[in-house]
């Protein structure tokens, strides 16, 4: 810190060194507030791609609740890494009875939602490595307290009317995701999740990662490949949207060998939507919109070829996007499907 | 014109601006119907005021006069001192009971959700304010977390809600499509959505959360 003692009495050159002393400090913290302003900045995309590693490389148990509309939903979460893999276990502790289960996910496996946020999803069409500073403005806010813990809190805000913007709090010691909320149009809160209690890195027993049941929920992860070298194999899909909003990528695609339903996933690091074509479906489904919390589906019907088709899109993006896309879907090639 | 006068009139034009406290409210309706000067002075500001608003009537025509007589031969209401005692509190219960009226249409109207934004069915919503509407333009929610409360989108506001997904078909749906068909399509197609977010937002356990609370999916 400079310190400038004002001399008893002021001739030129006092006055000239004063005025000098003067700029440097003043040079000193404007260069100092640039360098926090980066700083900030930087620690607030850090605190992301550190979020996504926590929440699936960390040992965790707790109790969050879940709430939308008037509706509050209280879950139990154990998550642990077993010989490197990802184990999960949701049981729900309000309403219906129900559990869901994950086996035996590979830790290192990285979806193409995991690169984008990462920010190593260079080498991949079409994105780029600040992929998500281009969608979303990422800022940094005053600290707060969930489940008795210290957490950063994020303002991730969104650039076009295509997402929702979310309020983050991660967990200083670790990152670990302990609130979400998700804000929609006019700054609506359309769901709120945040921990009541947690317990970060005490190993977790076998018997809380629970035996399957029948009635349990066993999670597939066919349709979200992981990155094979930076590169997504997928297989060729029938369909394709003429349109899909800026950011949204391929993630994942599928096509049911019972019901020949086949799925697209496109993500643009935070929020995901899945396009739905139905070739099973009887042809009266009528053309529909609905809403769930964050979660919005459009539905309607395409014929190609005198064979009819159902389309859905379903995903955390406001309706109207969803609409756009879903009203866009074309076969991908003229002899298809 | 002393200054008397010019007091009474600076109130008047500050009753009819809604610019007058209670005090000086009463007063003036007070010297105003004793005094025809003021009376006349009323009309003129009436006239001047609408004169600026440009909605002067093309005839003017003052029944005023021929009120006031007509009053003033009316027989005063006969009524009994026990049903004026009867009546009293039960007037002010009227008011209470209007004011409460008029509170719940007020948060009914709070809580609506808003034209093109609001989703067809949006009685799943929680709808908080914040403090700072203007979203992208602020680039920030404006808001510290602790200030959002959550607002149920129900205009009935003490019905308890299942947490039952709400679908709402837009077009009627042919007869052969029943409402729960498209429900459990609907609810089939969102779970299996859940488990692409889960894999792909980066955001741990939270897509499992939001799966329908139904069993057999």
């Amino acid at each position: 810190m400079h310190v400038c003692l004002p001399p008893r009495v002021i001739d030129f050159n006092s006055f000239m060194f004063l005025t000098r002393c003067c700029a440097v400090i003043l040079a000193g913290v404007f260069f100092q507030a640039q360098a926090l302003a980066v700083e900030a900045d930087a620690s607030g995309e850090e605190l992301l791609k550190q979020m996504a590693v926590a929440n699936r490389q960390l040992n965790y148990s707790g109790i969050f609740t879940y709430e939308h509309g008037g509706t509050l939903k209280t879950v139990k979460v154990f998550h642990a890494i077993k010989t490197g893999r990802e184990v999960e276990r949701l049981v729900l502790l309000s309403g219906p009875k129900q559990e869901v289960i994950r086996r035996g996910e590979d830790v290192n496996c990285q979806r193409l939602g995991d690169a984008m946020l990462r920010g190593n999803a260079a080498g991949i069409a079409n994105i780029s490595k600040h992929h998500l500073e281009k969608y979303y403005i990422v800022q940094l806010k005053p600290d707060d307290r969930i489940a008795g813990r210290d957490v950063n809190m994020l303002h991730v805000v969104p650039l076009d009317e295509h997402r929702y913007g979310y309020v983050l709090g991660l967990d200083k010691e670790t990152g670990l995701l302990l609130q979400s909320m998700l804000i929609g149009n006019n700054n609506r809160v359309l769901e709120r999740f945040q921990y009541v209690d947690v317990q970060i890195g005490a190993t977790i027993a076998d018997s809380d990662l629970g035996p399957v049941e029948e009635e349990d929920h066993l999670v597939s992860s066919e349709a979200a490949p992981c990155l094979d070298n930076g590169m997504l194999q997928l297989s060729p899909p029938n369909w394709r949207p003429g349109w899909l909003p800026p950011g949204y990528s391929l993630a994942g695609h599928e096509i049911s060998t019972e019901s020949g339903r086949e799925t697209l996933i496109y993500t643009d690091g935070l929020s995901v939507f899945s396009l739905f074509i139905d070739p099973d479906m009887a042809a009266n489904f009528p053309q529909m919109q609905a809403q769930r919390g964050a979660t919005a589906a459009y539905l309607s019907r395409i014929s190609v070829e005198d064979r009819q088709y159902v389309i859905c899109v379903v995903g955390e993006i406001p309706v109207e996007t969803a609409k756009l896309v879903m009203q866009s879907v074309i076969p991908a090639s003229p002899a298809a499907p | 014109m002393s200054d008397h006068n010019i007091r009474e009139k600076e109130s008047l034009s500050a009753l009819m601006d809604g610019e007058a406290d209670e005090l000086e409210f009463h007063r003036t309706l007070k010297s105003t119907s004793q005094s025809d000067e003021l009376r006349d002075t009323w009309r003129r500001y009436q006239l001047a005021a609408s004169a600026m608003r440009r909605d002067l009537p093309s005839h003017v025509i003052d029944y005023s006069s021929s009120i006031r007589a007509a009053l003033e031969d009316e027989p005063a209401l006969g009524k009994s001192a026990v049903i004026s005692r009867m009546m009293k509190p039960l007037g002010r219960f009227a008011i209470a009971a209007s004011v409460a009226a008029v509170a719940i249409i007020g948060v009914q109207q709070y809580s609506q959700p808003n034209g093109l934004s609001a989703p067809i069915a949006s009685v799943d919503d929680v709808q908080v304010n914040f403090v700072n509407p203007q979203l992208r333009t602020a680039a920030d929610f404006g808001i510290p977390a602790v200030t959002a409360r959550t607002v149920s989108a129900s205009s009935e506001p003490n019905t308890y809600r299942a947490p039952q997904p709400v679908i709402v078909v837009k077009e009627m749906a042919p007869d052969e499509v029943t409402r729960e068909q498209v429900q459990a399509y609907l609810n089939e197609l969102m779970s299996r959505h859940t488990e692409h977010a889960a894999f792909n937002t980066n955001q741990g356990m939270l897509p499992y959360a939001r799966m329908p609370a139904t069993q057999g999916y």
